[in-house]
């Protein structure tokens, strides 16, 4: 099922990464916006949230009528906050069901989003975090040299005890995906390395297990070498800048999806 | 962004919306028509001897020189008064002498309390509301009179200055300009190196410029911190402090250093690229304001010893943390196209190898690194000038700086000479000028036939071999009364001298000052005795021996009366100092100290110099025109450079035009 949402992403984004991350990021809201409009739509109790709107509204009126009396106005403030706590247990519900495509729109669009591929020239560092054994020592895991050209390694591998970690510093030497390829214990396993420039879908952790399959859908996990838990590589952040602040991908996304969503409440004709 | 915010309503104006913000996202671009013309070029390189620019152009090393020298013109270039690059540049960019822009010393004092403070930029403390700064804070640039681009800017001629010393922060407004030599470090110093050891070494304390952290390896890491910029939500400005983690492999073969998001693998003898660390300082929850700087990691070793130095904290110039371009963006757009690269003044650490924390080898390569981002960043800004034409002014710091720390190793007879001195470091500068020879190779090709190339240096060079203490000679000539004169090594102006004994002291490096009536606090020398008391210090001065060689110690003795001119005059020292060649004032001196003795060896790595007599050390001119002065000097050349736009020469540059018969 990941693996299916993971294709049918690379299908829409694949050509959407072309016209650059802010259009793509906007027409990924606007859907977003709409399905969720259609969804809330859906799931929710329209008219009991136009009846609890309402009944805000009555005992807002209530109080600016009687602003004379202050009983009659604490009675108001009362009443406004009652019925608005009932106005959000009738949103409360929708808010629940959307949740989950939610955190699956997120889990599937941070590769394409949250970074950047590198540029050939730079820098970074590969890790394989590790089941650590009884007595701390790590396994013997070897990172080895491209055949393709498409990276050097060039350091030793820098063992880390307390983290479970082995660190390689690699140079990126061409541009597009490679395979970083690594063996321990006679077994072999590999993890995408993703230079270049656009937005292509950039990966940076590939795990194991189910957890590992649901977090991190852009590559397939760990089959095999058991003593190996993820691999780990740095790759630049990816900046969203919005009037003057730079934020993470995820915050634009939500606040465009807010806005467009707030936008299209009304010709959609959906209550909220 | 927000006239279209308001308009919203319609799904119409949504897709607009969608539209813009995709725009605001993507890159602007805005290019004039034609390139102005004329284009001048001016290449500035701090230190550049003629001498030694003479000598090695002969010795066929630099053809590009030759090749410029033939075609245009070569000369010494007179220098300012004193030969200090901050006095020097200024005389540059306003075309006056420091009577007119004000700046006289690396140092300034003041009179009343002898506090010392660097002369270029002063800071201003912001105002706080609930110690929350609200405004008014930064720094002001101390220089006067306007720069030569200001006159350009007005008259709608594009120019871009790039890292003329004594420009900070920068003046301009169309014209784009980034500050050089004075842009402080995000600690607000001129340089403060960082060196994490497990293994300090036994001078650590008498460290300037840097300071030693002592680390444990515990398990193979070590756990530490890295001292970032004052807090400005502090009103006692406590400094940053962001944890900094150095794992170690346990065959020491190789580490990482870990820094804010950021992992940097080393092994030793290796140095890291610019890394940017992030420090938080918001009241309540830190992140929510950061301010981000840039530090590069060079790992010495790992074993037996952990030798780790970090240089200095520079303003990152994708974010800088205070202005050091105009227009403030211009420096943003650098670093887009480039990256990350130094922004301090003084980039190559030199306190790093008179400590030893880097040994020469090291500190070369440093330098060299230097001049590899400075030819960068006029690659860079060669490409915008060819589209925008106009003026373009690049700075080099590599030269000055290098050669204050190779002297000695070139030099025989030098005091602090050394056999061991590495080969490196002895072929250093000559390295350097064949470095700038292929730099002006790679620049002239490319230039246009009615182009003027200028090349120009701010001062040259001298060897510093011995070093005089002014004071101690003032002590000794009975100018000055120390309370105890048996205790004259170390001792300081404001705490050990029996100022109503007192007729005349020396702070900065070529100032010597009257005690003043009405100008210093116990002030003994009235308006009357002022002149006699100037000549017989003068007199004594030019009579001074070197008691080792009985070379003469001054050779000349400036009146800013007679050297100056301008509304500042008056805050001159009351005699400028031009030492003769190998002699300098001591460091002490600078500061308001004493010496054991009037003049010593200088056994520092500081070992060539240039603040002497300004006849010891011109700079040089290369132009690809005639030049038709033969005594060019710096002030003349903003008045060429402004003639070459025709822009008459503004009443209050002291220079002439070389250009004009
Ligand atoms: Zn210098």
């Amino acid at each position: 099922m990941n693996r299916i949402l993971a294709a049918v992403f690379a299908a829409v984004l694949a050509p959407l990464g072309a016209v650059g991350p802010w259009l793509a990021l906007g027409v990924l809201s606007l859907v977003t916006a709409v399905v969720m409009l259609l969804v809330f739509r859906l799931v929710s109790n329209q008219a009991g949230i136009r009846r609890a709107k309402a009944r805000v509204v009555g005992q807002l009126l209530a109080i600016r009528l009687f602003k004379d009396d202050p009983w009659m106005t604490v009675r108001g403030l009362g009443g406004a906050l009652r019925e608005n706590l009932g106005y959000l247990r009738h949103a409360l519900f929708p808010l629940l069901v959307m949740m989950v495509p939610v955190g699956l729109i997120l889990v599937h669009l941070d590769p394409w989003f949250a970074r950047t591929p590198l540029q050939p020239g730079a820098v970074t560092r590969v890790a394989v975090v590790v089941a650590p054994g009884a007595d701390r020592s790590l396994p013997a895991v070897e990172l080895h040299p491209s055949d393709t050209g498409a990276y050097r390694v060039e350091t030793p591998p820098l063992r880390i005890p307390s983290l479970g970690e082995i660190d390689w510093r690699v140079r990126v030497e061409g541009a597009g995906s490679s395979e970083l390829r690594f063996s321990v214990d006679g077994k072999t396993f590999a993890k995408e390395l993703v230079a270049g420039t656009g937005m292509p879908r950039v990966n940076a952790v590939r795990s194991r297990g189910l957890l590992g399959a649901l977090l991190y859908p852009g590559e397939p996990t760990l089959e095999g070498a058991p003593a190996i838990r993820e691999v780990v590589v740095d790759y630049p952040a990816r900046e969203f800048t919005v009037l003057g602040l730079s934020m993470p991908w995820w915050l634009a996304f939500f606040l465009l999806t807010l806005v467009l969503a707030f936008l299209l409440k009304k010709p959609l004709r959906v209550e909220a | 962004m927000r006239a279209w915010l308001c308009r919203l309503g319609s799904v119409r104006a949504l897709a607009l919306g969608v539209v813009l913000l995709a725009a605001a996202g993507g890159c602007g671009s805005e290019e004039p028509a034609a390139p102005v013309r004329p284009r001048v070029l001016v290449l500035g390189i701090d230190g550049m001897d003629p001498a030694r620019l003479h000598e090695l152009m002969r010795a066929g090393k630099l053809p590009n020189f030759a090749r410029l020298a033939r075609d245009g013109a070569f000369l010494p270039l007179g220098t300012s008064i004193p030969p200090q690059s901050p006095v020097a540049w200024s005389d540059f960019s306003t075309g006056m002498d420091a009577g007119g822009h004000g700046i006289f010393d690396f140092l300034r004092h003041d009179h009343r309390t002898l506090a010392i403070a660097e002369s270029g930029a002063e800071p201003k403390k912001p105002s706080r509301l609930l110690g929350i700064p609200i405004g008014g804070g930064g720094m002001v640039n101390l220089r006067h009179g306007r720069a030569f681009w200001e006159h350009l800017e007005e008259r709608g001629i594009p120019a871009t200055v790039c890292r003329v010393p004594a420009n900070f922060p920068p003046v301009g407004r169309q014209a784009r300009t980034f500050s050089g030599l004075g842009t402080p470090d995000m600690r607000g110093t001129q340089g403060w190196f960082t060196y994490y050891t497990d293994q300090p070494p036994t001078d650590a304390d008498s460290f300037s410029g840097g300071a030693v952290v002592e680390v444990k390896v515990r398990d193979h890491v070590v756990r530490t911190e890295l001292t970032g910029p004052p807090n400005l939500f502090c009103e006692d400005e406590t400094p940053v402090r962001v944890p900094l983690t150095v794992f170690l492999d346990p065959e020491r073969t190789v580490a990482r250093i870990d820094v804010g998001e950021e992992r940097v693998l080393l092994v030793p003898g290796e140095w890291s690229a610019w890394v940017r660390v992030a420090f938080p300082m918001a009241p309540l929850y830190a992140p929510l304001y950061a301010e981000t700087g840039i530090v590069r990691f060079f790992l010495k070793s790992l074993s037996p010893a952990l030798r780790l130095y970090m240089s200095s904290v520079n303003v990152d110039p994708a974010s800088p943390a205070f202005p050091i371009s105009t227009p403030p963006d211009a420096i943003r757009e650098q670093s887009r196209a480039l990256g990350l690269f130094h922004t301090k003044g003084m980039p190559v650490d030199t306190k790093a190898l008179q400590w030893e924390v880097l040994d020469e080898g090291e500190f070369l390569l440093q330098a060299l690194g230097v001049l590899e981002e400075e030819e960068r960043l006029l690659e860079h800004e060669l490409a915008g000038w060819r589209r925008r034409g106009g003026f373009l002014f690049f700075y080099f710091a590599t030269v000055d700086q290098v050669n204050h720390m190779a002297w000695s190793a070139g030099d025989a007879r030098h005091p602090a000479h050394r056999s061991e001195d590495s080969p490196a470091l002895r072929g250093a500068m000559p390295l350097l000028y064949r470095e700038m020879d292929r730099i002006l190779g790679r620049v002239r090709d490319r230039l246009d036939a009615d182009t003027t190339l200028i090349v120009m240096s701010d001062h040259g060079f001298a060897p510093f071999y011995r070093q005089a203490h002014v004071n101690t000679w003032l002590a000794r000539e009975g100018f000055l009364a120390l309370f105890d004169p048996g205790e004259i090594e170390g001792a300081r102006l404001q705490e050990d001298v029996d100022w109503l004994r007192t007729r005349a002291y020396a702070i900065g490096f070529n100032g010597i000052y009257l005690n003043l009536e009405g100008r210093e606090t116990m002030g003994r020398v009235s308006a009357r005795n002022r002149e006699s008391v100037l000549a017989e210090i003068e007199r004594k001065l030019l009579a001074w021996r070197d008691p080792v060689n009985g070379k003469p110690v001054v050779r000349r003795v400036y009146r800013p009366g007679a050297v100056y001119s301008g509304p500042l005059v008056d805050r001159a020292p009351d005699l400028i100092l031009g030492y003769a060649r190998g002699y300098r004032g001591s460091n002490r001196t600078a500061l308001g100290e004493f010496g054991r003795v009037e003049i010593e060896d200088n056994l520092d790595r500081w070992s060539g110099d240039h603040m002497m007599a300004a006849e010891e050390v011109p700079g040089i001119l290369l132009m690809n025109r005639p030049v038709k002065s033969p005594h060019p000097r710096l002030v003349d050349l903003p008045v060429t450079i402004l003639e070459l736009y025709g822009i008459p020469r503004p009443p209050e540059m002291i220079g002439a035009s070389l250009i004009r018969e």
